[in-house]
């Protein structure tokens, strides 16, 4: 099955939308032709394909026209576009609530030790407000958090709850950080866990 | 939903095929051109098309000389106020470029015979406002039907020829400055398309419209080496030009001013076609191996009504920043040149 789509006469990024827009319906393996009337078009189109990681090839038609073909589906080989991935921020000591605290501070525990196995370790784990105990002294956390750092998560805690609680000083794991940039890298991130 | 006037508004400006300077005739294509033409040999003219410069230079006295530009070009944006004031602001920047002032300027107007006249109303309204906040007068012009709307300026200012800024005088071991945001030409390319944010294209609107002149008034007091606005070319196209032959200008990527957006616009492959060319004209000059695609993207695409770039000694950037940063908040030190010893102008670290 082969779609084509007629993009001559289009400014770019137009044959790139309609491009992108084709190839996210096709079902994988189909070939998508996009035809344009200049070179810089053609670049743009392969281009895209490279940047998704997409089988593509072009030739030159008649009339000064050029046809690029690209194969949808899997990506052949990984994207070159970086998407941020899980960011996981924490605003309290303890996971959820009930009768006792000490309930939840095993939960807690359990819950960071159980991001250390995820097969694919969150990008960012942020901690804030109560989360600040959690990765200065003192805390039961510390060690499965440089389990995460070692497996490239990065750790960040909010500087002025540490300032607040005074615990600056005692911060153990990862570096402190702004609320600029936990809500930008928030804002950027495939998926956000809020605990 | 049938508003009349949005329906116009659109419709005007949805034929155009490339708008801003997104739309200028590639510097390969032009030189071959331009160098069959008669050589001006007036010892007064100063800067003359032989060079690379954003405008032209006629030395009148020791102490004055004038300064004379023009810029126009088919809409980037829907809404022609905008259009007209981004238009005038782009125009009007080429004498800032050059260390001058403008004093007066005129219209080129291009409109389709069969479109609604009070869009051009606005545009002409948008630009006289720009022209007036320059501290300049508008003083005529000229109007021609054209299938496609255009509009522009034609600029004169003054200039001390002792105080004249060119691209062309860095010196090795300066900082370089940029006054303005960079990524116009993708965020708006993602507005044409409907894939920019409100905010985004706010952003976008309020640094199109932004005169170099606060930025330029600013630098007067400090040695500038070299300067010249980003325009069609992009950042790493004029900052080529401003490398010369003996000058590699190192440029920090992180330290470049962004419109919020425009990376990730890159990154959906919302490339320009004016972005593409300058990749394809610069190759082999510009190393951009440590950049991400989208990156990349961002050092190549056409600004319109871009910041002023400049040159200057590194003892006095900061200080020049500090003011500059006053009026315009986005202003940044991106780098630095050095003594080229490699085949590279630009390069990004």
């Amino acid at each position: 099955m082969t779609k084509t789509i007629d993009m001559s006469g289009q400014p770019c990024p137009m044959p790139v939308i309609a491009a992108k827009k084709a190839l996210k319906e096709a079902p994988s393996g189909e070939q998508v032709k996009i035809v344009v009337d200049n070179d810089i078009a053609r670049q743009n189109l392969e281009k895209m394909a490279q940047g998704l990681g997409l089988a593509f090839a072009s030739k030159s038609l008649d009339g000064g026209l050029a046809e690029v073909t690209v194969t949808a589906g899997q990506p052949q080989c990984e994207p070159m576009v970086e998407g941020r991935g899980l960011v996981v921020a924490v605003g309290r000591e303890t996971l959820g609530d009930g009768r006792d605290d000490k309930l939840g501070h095993a939960l807690m525990k359990a819950f960071i030790q159980s991001l250390t196995e995820l097969d694919v370790p969150p990008e960012y784990v942020f901690f804030f407000n109560g989360g600040a105990f959690l990765t200065t002294e003192g805390s039961a956390c510390l060690e499965d958090l440089a389990k995460l750092a070692d497996k490239g998560s990065v750790i960040t805690t909010c500087g002025a709850c540490l300032n607040f609680y005074q615990l600056t000083d005692k911060l153990k794991i990862g570096a402190p950080t702004n609320m600029l940039s936990i809500v930008s890298t928030m804002a950027q991130a495939a998926k956000v866990i809020n605990i | 939903m049938a508003d009349s006037s949005a329906t116009t508004t659109s419709t005007w400006f949805s034929n155009c095929v490339s708008g801003g300077c997104g739309a200028k005739l590639g510097p390969a294509e032009l030189s071959a051109i331009l160098a069959a033409l008669p050589a001006a040999r007036d010892p007064n003219l100063l800067i003359g098309f032989d060079s690379t410069d954003d405008a032209a230079v006629y030395r009148l006295t020791d102490e004055l000389a004038v300064v004379s530009t023009t810029d126009f070009f088919p809409p980037m944006v829907a809404e022609p106020h905008l259009f007209g004031q981004a238009a005038a602001a782009n125009a009007l920047s080429d004498v800032y470029a050059m260390g001058g002032r403008p004093i007066m300027a005129l219209n080129l107007v291009c409109f389709p015979q069969r479109t609604d006249k009070a869009i051009l109303a606005e545009i002409l309204q948008g630009g006289a406002a720009k022209v007036m906040e320059a501290g300049a007068v508008l003083c005529g012009g000229h109007s021609i039907y054209d299938h496609e709307p255009k509009y522009g300026l034609a600029v004169t200012g003054l200039v001390n020829p002792k105080k004249l800024w060119t691209n062309s005088g860095a010196a090795p071991g300066q900082a370089i400055l940029l006054t303005k945001p960079l990524g116009i030409g993708l965020v708006l390319s993602a507005e044409r398309a409907g894939l920019a944010s409100k905010s985004e294209f706010s952003a976008a609107s309020a640094s199109l419209v932004r005169l170099n002149r606060y930025a330029a008034e600013s630098l007067a007091a400090f040695p500038v080496a070299a300067a010249t606005d980003v325009t069609g070319f992009g950042l790493a196209g004029h900052l080529t030009e401003m490398a010369g032959q003996d000058l590699t200008i190192v440029v920090n990527y992180d330290s470049l001013p962004i419109l919020p957006g425009a990376e990730r616009c890159a990154a959906e492959f919302l490339g320009t076609a004016g972005g593409q060319r300058n990749r394809t004209q610069l190759a082999g000059k510009i190393d951009h191996s440590a950049l991400s695609p989208a990156q990349q993207e961002i050092i190549y695409d056409p600004q319109t009504s871009g910041g002023l770039v400049v040159s200057l000694p590194a003892q006095s950037a900061q200080k020049a920043l500090d003011l500059i940063r006053r009026n315009d908040p986005q202003a940044a030190l991106i780098g630095q040149t050095e003594k080229k010893e490699g085949d590279y102008s630009v390069m990004f670290v």
